[in-house]
């Protein structure tokens, strides 16, 4: 009986470790966004069209020539989607021209609004926002209705990054921004006051900053990006208890440069740990970890699966996944086809 | 495999490396009858040689030898045996030498580069057809034996050796150009000339002298010697010739060509140890005037910036913040390793952010890298990004697919003109802004545009109150927001807003195919078609290898996901993104069975290659090809 019981959990074990592809009724390179039960699946068109199917049915969202490819983000509360429109970026190389993007009900049969030009659009769905970021003006967008307000970002050295953005209240905005000599900081606009006030500063100019937020805290990691004298760290500031500049509390560090990828669900935050690191090579052994979101008792992180070489983690509705050599892995989260019920 | 293990085995015991030719000598040697096997004692060997030494001169001793008894200096030969001799006593290195000609043997003998025992080593052993049509033996010393016969043979070999003699070496070596290799790519290629050029043994027998120098000085001033008048005599001949050579040689090229020398059978250690210094001296030392080096010390190329690029951390990535650039960079040290190893030619300076388009920045920089379109030297970065690609468009479609133009409305031919254009100005070139502008002003307003042309200017250099800016041609441009492909420009000509023309933006070059129809535009296939280069698609890293190794010119263009690629500085946070960024690869790196390529994105300053794993590699072609309109792989070798 002994016996049997570690077989069994021998085959947990193994089962807990290996990750599910994310499989698809139809091919996953043309799936745009999926809802956790598969009811839901916005599609794109070889043609040019984008659409959604729920219940074996199909509606048209928008139409644009071939080629075109759409990035979508759908807020947590499945009330909107952003959509961005990428015109043919396989016959062009302009990576700072703006792309159009558009606002529409989820699951609607509305016509898409076109909203502004931009990139990364990002919904911050309980302060009823919409985040992007020009590239031509160099400027974060905010948009709440009809108002919107530009926040132009002081790096104009580097022209390909594009800032962090989290929204506090409806009032307080947080991004990412370099300064001329190439640190990277976290910043803290007031939308009414139009004032400025840096939260936290990296020491090199080889550090990344991520960010991601839960309804009490700001996270931020710092990872290095290119330079590998300083390692990785994650920190959390509570958003409503004092000065967030002094409050800042690290609950994870690492000598290897991580990867990171930050993704925060469940009061945890979820990254790709690195485990080993070659300088020469510059090549990191990666592996998923979490880490407990607890300011006063910190804990260690967990590896929570040993799906090694991942380099990208991401959020897809309630799902997080992974990709490796053009495949995605479910993370967290059940495969949407499994449960593809009518 | 034998030959490298007993090698390495003799050179614990004994300085010389010789014990190849040794063994080779004697697997192969007639008169060894008991063949002494390869654990022979070493000091057997050169028993068995003194013999054969022995017997070659015995037999030579017969003949009573006379010049006049030669028939044809064709005809005479060194012996057998003495040539096995020489082939014994030559260190492994410099049998590279040989391979030249038949007269190669004899640069071994005038420069002394075998290094044969003193009882032998004056004199030469040969075989001559004399008037009677009879082959003999014979000997002389040496000295004569070049000055009579070589001479007559291989007169090359005198002439050179004139060349190197103390009195005209000073003059030879300054006409002498030897092309040390910049990078550690190109450095296999100095190995292979370096053992064919004539001039090669003369070289190695200088440096020899004076790496000998101190030991010959040494045995000059021996207790033991001092009444050795002979001995003594030759030793400072050699000293005070030593002595020449070291006063005409720098000590730079010295090194270099004493690690040369050193090497020439192992050239793979031979450029470990030619670039083993920190690769900012060496260009501060070899190329001061380097793009590279104005990259990161700007217009101040002193000791003090290179002191600081090769002690600080931080150096290399706040200058790379400065250039519009992808960042942050790597640190100095990680840079001046990749420059070292790079392929890639990069002797000019580009600024990505600043083209407009990266499909064109990686495009210029694959033709400037077979030499197409880079004869001058152009100020504005954002022209380096970017001319080469309208040249070539415009050698071969006379510029119909550019997609950037400037027009106007022609009245009386009733329809739109339009002139390509680049944001910016390289001489001779007709889409220079200024002679478009300048074109389009004078069919306008009949400005003198030849005599009289359009200057452009920085908005913050624009003050319409001085006098310079009363008459003429302004092109204003905002220097913040512009690049080469993107830019609104305001022209004021004499003091009144010119506007009557329009600015056609729709640049879609592309690298490579993105459908079957148009397939022939993309312009890695115009670069096939009018070039003539190769391009053959890389899919894993033995075939990477096999390219790279044997076509010293191939660079590597891909074009990937960024966000695999480079996944800490582009997060994919939606299902299939995926932005296609072009990249070139330059260089791999292996290391425990793992592989890195070395690789500058569109994105990355031409000085601040990345390196990056192999899967991301892969990753990234692999996600593109799946999103991919006709799911090419977009990994290609390019080489002449």
């Amino acid at each position: 009986m002994r016996f049997i019981s570690k077989i069994v959990s021998l085959f947990l074990v193994v089962n807990v470790w290996a990750l599910p592809e994310l499989k698809t009724k139809q091919s996953v390179k043309n799936i745009r966004y999926i809802s956790q039960d598969g009811k839901v699946t916005y599609y794109q068109k070889n043609s040019g069209q984008l659409q959604y199917s729920t219940n074996y049915d199909f509606i048209s969202v928008m139409e644009k020539p071939k080629n075109t490819i759409y990035e979508l983000t759908v807020s947590e509360g499945l009330k909107k989607v952003a959509i961005e429109v990428i015109d043919n970026p396989f016959a062009k190389g302009q990576w700072k021209s703006d792309n159009e993007i558009y606002l529409v009900d989820y699951i609607s049969k509305q016509t898409p609004k076109l909203i502004g030009q931009g990139t990364s659009p990002k919904l911050h769905e309980k302060y009823n926002v919409l985040s992007y970021f020009s590239t031509e003006k160099n400027s974060i967008v905010i948009r709440k209705g009809d108002f919107e307000q530009e926040i132009k970002l002081v790096n104009k050295s580097n022209p390909y990054f594009i800032p962090m953005i989290e929204v506090l209240s409806p009032n307080e905005i947080v991004f990412t921004d370099i300064n001329k000599e190439g640190f990277q900081a976290i910043l803290l606009y007031s939308l009414a006051d139009k004032t400025f006030e840096v939260l936290y500063k990296v020491k090199s100019p080889g550090l990344s900053i991520e960010l991601c937020r839960t309804d009490e805290f700001l996270i931020a990691g710092t990872f290095p990006n290119s330079s590998y004298y300083s390692g990785s760290k994650i920190l959390m500031t509570p958003l409503f208890r004092g000065s967030m500049t002094k409050s800042w509390k690290s609950i994870y560090e690492n000598a290897f440069p991580d990867i990171g990828n930050m993704v925060c669900k469940d009061n945890h935050v979820y990254f790709l740990h690195a485990n080993i690191y070659k300088a020469q090579l510059n090549e990191r052994e990666t592996t998923i970890h979490k880490v407990k979101l607890d300011y006063d008792n910190p804990t260690t992180s967990k590896q929570i699966t040993d799906f090694t070489d991942a380099n990208q983690l991401f959020k897809l509705g309630d799902m997080i996944i992974t990709s490796k050599f053009g495949k995605y892995y479910i993370v967290e989260g059940s495969s949407p086809v499994e449960s593809d019920a009518l | 495999m034998l030959q490298v293990f007993f090698q390495n085995l003799l050179n614990n015991i004994i300085k010389g490396k010789t014990l190849l030719p040794l063994i080779l000598f004697y697997s192969f040697n007639s008169f060894a009858q008991n063949s002494p096997g390869l654990f022979q004692r070493f000091t057997e060997l050169l028993s068995e040689q003194k013999k054969i030494y022995n017997k070659l001169e015995a037999r030579a001793q017969k003949n009573s030898f006379s010049i006049n008894d030669i028939e044809s200096f064709d005809d005479v030969n060194l012996h057998f045996d003495y040539i096995n001799l020489i082939l014994f006593n030559t260190p492994l290195r410099y049998h590279y030498f040989l391979k030249k000609d038949a007269c190669a043997i004899y640069d071994l003998l005038v420069t002394d580069l075998t290094e044969m025992p003193d009882y032998f080593k004056d004199q030469v052993f040969f075989i001559y057809k004399n008037k009677k049509g009879k082959h003999l033996r014979a000997s002389m010393p040496k000295a004569k034996f070049i000055k009579e016969i070589v001479s007559q043979k291989c007169p090359g070999v005198i002439k050179i050796g004139q060349n190197f003699e103390t009195t005209s070496l000073r003059n030879t070596l300054s006409q002498l150009k030897i092309n040390y290799p910049e990078k550690k790519p190109q450095c296999e290629e100095y190995f292979k000339e370096f053992r064919k050029a004539v001039t090669s043994p003369y070289l190695c027998h200088i440096v020899e002298n004076i790496e000998n120098l101190k030991k010959w000085n040494f045995e000059y001033n021996d207790f033991e010697n001092k009444n050795n008048i002979a001995l003594r005599k030759k030793l400072k001949q050699r000293i005070d010739r030593a002595k020449i050579y070291q006063s005409i040689l720098n000590e730079e090229s010295f090194n270099k060509l004493s690690k040369t020398c050193k090497y020439l059978d192992d050239s793979e250690r031979g450029c470990s140890e030619l670039f083993l210094e920190n690769y900012w001296v060496f260009l501060y030392k070899e190329k001061p005037t380097s793009a590279i080096l104005k990259t990161y010390c700007g217009d101040k190329v002193d000791q003090q910036c290179i002191n600081t690029l090769s002690t600080s951390t931080y150096a290399c990535m706040e200058r790379i913040h400065q250039t519009s650039s992808l960042g942050p960079a790597a640190n100095c040290s990680q840079i001046q390793q990749s420059i070292k190893n790079s392929r890639l030619k990069s002797e000019y300076i580009d600024c990505p952010g600043k083209s407009g388009d990266e499909t064109i920045t990686t495009f210029s920089r694959i033709l400037r890298h077979f030499d197409f379109y880079n004869t001058e030297a152009v100020s504005d970065c954002s022209m380096n990004s970017t001319h080469p690609t309208a040249d070539f468009l415009k050698e071969y479609t006379e510029l119909d697919t550019w997609g950037l133009n400037i027009c106007y409305d022609d009245k009386i031919q009733k329809k739109e003109v339009c002139y390509p254009v680049l944001f910016g100005d390289v001489k001779d070139r007709e889409y220079s802004l200024s002679t478009v502008i300048g074109k389009v002003a004078n069919k306008l307003r009949g400005f003198p545009y030849q005599e009289s042309p359009c200057e452009l200017i920085s908005k913050d250099d624009y003050k319409p109150a001085l006098l310079r800016f009363k008459n003429g041609c302004f092109i204003i441009k905002n220097d913040q927001q512009c690049s080469a492909t993107n830019c609104d420009i305001k022209v004021i000509i004499s003091e009144r807003e010119f506007n009557n023309f329009k600015i056609k933006r729709e640049i879609t070059q592309n690298l490579y195919p993105y459908n079957y129809i148009k397939e022939n535009l993309a312009l890695i296939k115009l670069l096939e078609r009018h070039k003539k280069l190769k391009l053959r698609e890389i899919q894993n890293i033995s075939s990477f290898k096999a390219v790279y190794e044997s076509h010293p010119e191939a660079i590597f263009v891909g074009v990937g996901c960024a966000e695999d690629l480079m996944p800490l500085n582009f997060q994919r946070t939606k299902l299939n993104q995926c932005r296609p960024v072009p990249f070139i690869v330059d260089y791999l790196i292996e290391s425990g069975g793992s592989f890195s390529m070395q690789v500058r994105t569109s994105l990355d300053h031409i000085h601040a290659p990345r390196i990056v794993p192999w899967n991301y590699v892969f990753s990234s072609l692999k996600e593109y090809q799946a999103v991919h309109p006709i799911n090419l792989w977009s990994f290609n070798a390019i080489y002449k």
